[in-house]
């Protein structure tokens, strides 16, 4: 028995009361968990899927002459020494630096100029399996390449060489079957073939050798200085470009999302703050003759103030574990029915936990304040005069 | 010993002044047993709460071991209310969520520690003295309006103040459970306690060693056989 005493044992007596009021406040911590873990999982599938359209890092050699373009159009294969990179160790410098997690994919391009039916075309080499997921946009009709000698073609090809699906092809005397058209992307793409990686590189006799590699970035939780920076450590001898304006664009969308959560939870918990704080005032004015007596028999305006404190304190404390679980349980669930949540796991970060549950009984015990104020003030003259 | 000297107090009610207390003054020896009567409306309750240090005067002072009492600072005054005086209402104002025994613990339970074994025990004898040995576990609500009182007056009891106030401490009781709160005071009393005791039952006044009574603002002393 001390003076938790008469606050637990009042809460228990007021057994609905109580209920109502914990389930206020579990409420209010259970949305802002679960909007907040859902809003981050969301934001982070939504990176995910904007990162499918295309790549925000390039890799280049270094160039050591002036660059070679104007107002956009490129002379660059007018230059007489075209630098090339080495496949492998780039791919395999990109794929092991520090941030690597945050790698997406690794795209690596050949482009060389051949010529079909008497005309010059840019062949590009690439890795499919790459390529597809920064491609993630383009349409094809037909298929695929699958052996070496398919090729995908832009529809300007296409229309220009009036050639489709399933023609055969003779580009520097090897046969070349088209398996798909790409529709029109309104880009570079449009214009070009494309075709493996390997199979350009041995038949131009460049083995391993590419003109730029294209890198897909994830940048949650770090800034894409920091990938490039990395980047260029492994690669001291190429040229690095960030397209900010990409990532700001990504970057953007998830903020966006993650304020709205931010600004909706914070809604929440006020209202429920202010629910908690009138349930003290009703309490405190009902029970004006308690603190009567208890000021008569020399309890202190503090011991009253505690006595109020230590009850929201503890709702605070219950609704903030409560909350905080069933708050998991909920964003599991809410993520199952948005079908988001196969490949993404919610971690149980101790800390988070921890920060979520002090500032639910903070912000629980701030509601209470004016209230146990007022309780400390209660005149207990007044208060046991009053019949 | 309790000196009150002079003292005045007078309630605003909008414009309307009401002075309820005019230059009262009396002193009440250790061991004494006052009784305070008058019309309702005349004073007696604020009379009891300047005394007790509930209400403080306009002008005047009271005097309690050396002190006066109604210029000591809060904390001051807060441990004279948990040491020295014991207050008892018309209403038995227990905690309905806490039993018998941690009712008549309340004085104590204002504290992080714990309250200690001995007071636990002095808080049982305190009930056995009012006659709720067997209903110490209860909860308020199922006792009997007198045995409410009774635990009120174990309350009072168990700090073994110096003074005992009790503002018609009978006054919702039938004359039967009344006449059991007195009589136990009356027996508290001849062990020593100094009690005040505002009343409306001329009767109990035989119990007094004085009685007063007020009117009109001020106290007239009487001998408790002419009230009859
Ligand atoms: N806090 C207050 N503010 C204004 N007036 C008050 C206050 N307390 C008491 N009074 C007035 O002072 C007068 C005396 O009140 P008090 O309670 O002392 O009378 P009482 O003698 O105890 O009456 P009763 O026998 O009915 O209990 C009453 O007219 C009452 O209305
Ligand atoms: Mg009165």
């Amino acid at each position: 028995m001390n003076i938790f005493t008469i606050p637990v044992r009042n809460l228990r007596r007021k057994i609905l009361r109580t209920a109502l009021m914990l389930v206020i406040f579990t409420i209010g911590v259970l949305s802002m968990v679960a909007i907040n873990n859902v809003s981050r999982v969301v934001g982070d599938s939504f990176e995910k899927k904007m990162n499918q359209f295309g790549a925000n890092i390039l890799v280049y050699p270094k160039a050591d002459t002036l660059k070679i373009s104007y107002g956009g159009f490129d002379l660059g294969s007018l230059a007489y020494d075209i630098k090339y990179l080495h496949e492998s160790r780039v791919v395999s410098s990109i794929n092991n630096i520090e941030l690597k997690k945050n790698i997406g994919a690794v795209a690596p391009k050949l482009v060389l100029v051949k010529r079909l039916l008497g005309q010059s075309v840019v062949m590009v080499g690439v890795n499919w399996q790459e390529e597809l997921k920064i491609k993630n946009y383009w349409g094809i009709k037909g298929k695929l390449p699958e052996k070496p000698d398919d090729i995908l073609i832009g529809s300007g090809i296409a229309e220009y060489f009036k050639i489709d699906n399933n023609s055969v092809v003779e580009i520097e005397s090897i046969l070349y079957e088209v398996t798909g058209v790409l529709e029109e992307t309104g880009s570079d793409d449009d214009s070009v073939i494309f075709m493996d990686i390997r199979h350009l590189q041995s038949i131009s006799g460049m083995s391993d050798l590419v003109n730029f590699v294209e890198v897909s970035a994830l940048c949650s939780g770090c800034p894409i200085e920091d990938i490039v920076e990395q980047i260029s450590g492994k690669l001291p001898d190429t040229d690095i470009r960030a397209l900010q304006n990409v990532v700001k664009q990504r970057m953007s969308a998830k903020g966006f999302v993650e304020k709205l959560a931010g600004t909706v939870s914070l809604v929440i918990m006020l209202t429920a703050s202010c629910m908690i704080g009138l349930f003290m005032f009703t309490s405190v004015n009902e029970r004006k003759k308690e603190i009567g007596v208890l000021r008569s028999m020399g309890y202190s305006r503090l011991n009253v103030f505690n006595i109020f404190c230590f009850e929201a304190l503890l709702i605070g404390v219950i609704a903030g574990v409560l909350g905080y679980f069933s708050g998991f349980f909920v964003s599991f669930k809410v993520l199952e029915i948005l079908k988001l949540g196969e490949d993404i796991v919610i971690h149980f970060r101790f800390t988070r936990f921890v920060t979520t549950f002090l500032l639910v009984t903070l912000i629980s015990v701030a509601a209470s304040v004016i209230p146990a104020l007022k309780a400390a003030r209660v005149d207990p003259s007044e208060a046991l005069v009053m019949l | 010993m309790l000196v009150a000297d002079k003292i005045s107090k007078t309630f605003h009610s909008g414009s309307v002044e009401n002075r309820i207390l005019k230059n009262i003054s009396i002193k009440i020896d250790t061991g004494q047993f006052i009784c305070v009567v008058g019309r309702s409306g005349s004073g007696k309750s604020t009379f009891l709460n300047i005394l007790s240090t509930l209400l403080k005067p306009d002008k005047g002072s009271v005097v309690f071991e050396g002190q006066d009492i109604t210029t000591l600072p809060e904390n001051k005054i807060n441990s004279l209310r948990q040491r020295d005086f014991a207050i008892i209402f018309q209403f038995h104002h227990l905690m309905p969520y806490l039993t018998v025994t941690e009712n008549v613990l309340l004085p104590y339970m204002n504290k992080l520690m714990p309250v200690p074994k001995s007071v636990i025990r002095r808080a049982e004898e305190c009930i056995d003295r009012v006659g709720l040995g067997a209903r110490r576990n209860m909860l308020p609500g199922r006792l009997s309006g007198g045995e409410q009182q009774r635990v009120a007056v174990g309350r009072a009891l168990v700090k073994s103040p110096e003074i005992l106030f009790a503002d018609e401490p009978t006054g919702n009781l039938d004359k039967k459970t009344g006449d059991e709160i007195i009589s136990l005071m009356k027996n508290l009393n001849n062990e020593g306690l100094t009690i005040i005791m505002v009343t409306h039952e001329l009767s109990y006044i035989s119990c007094a060693d004085r009685v007063v009574v007020i009117e009109d603002g001020i106290i007239k002393e009487v001998s408790a056989d002419s009230c009859y």
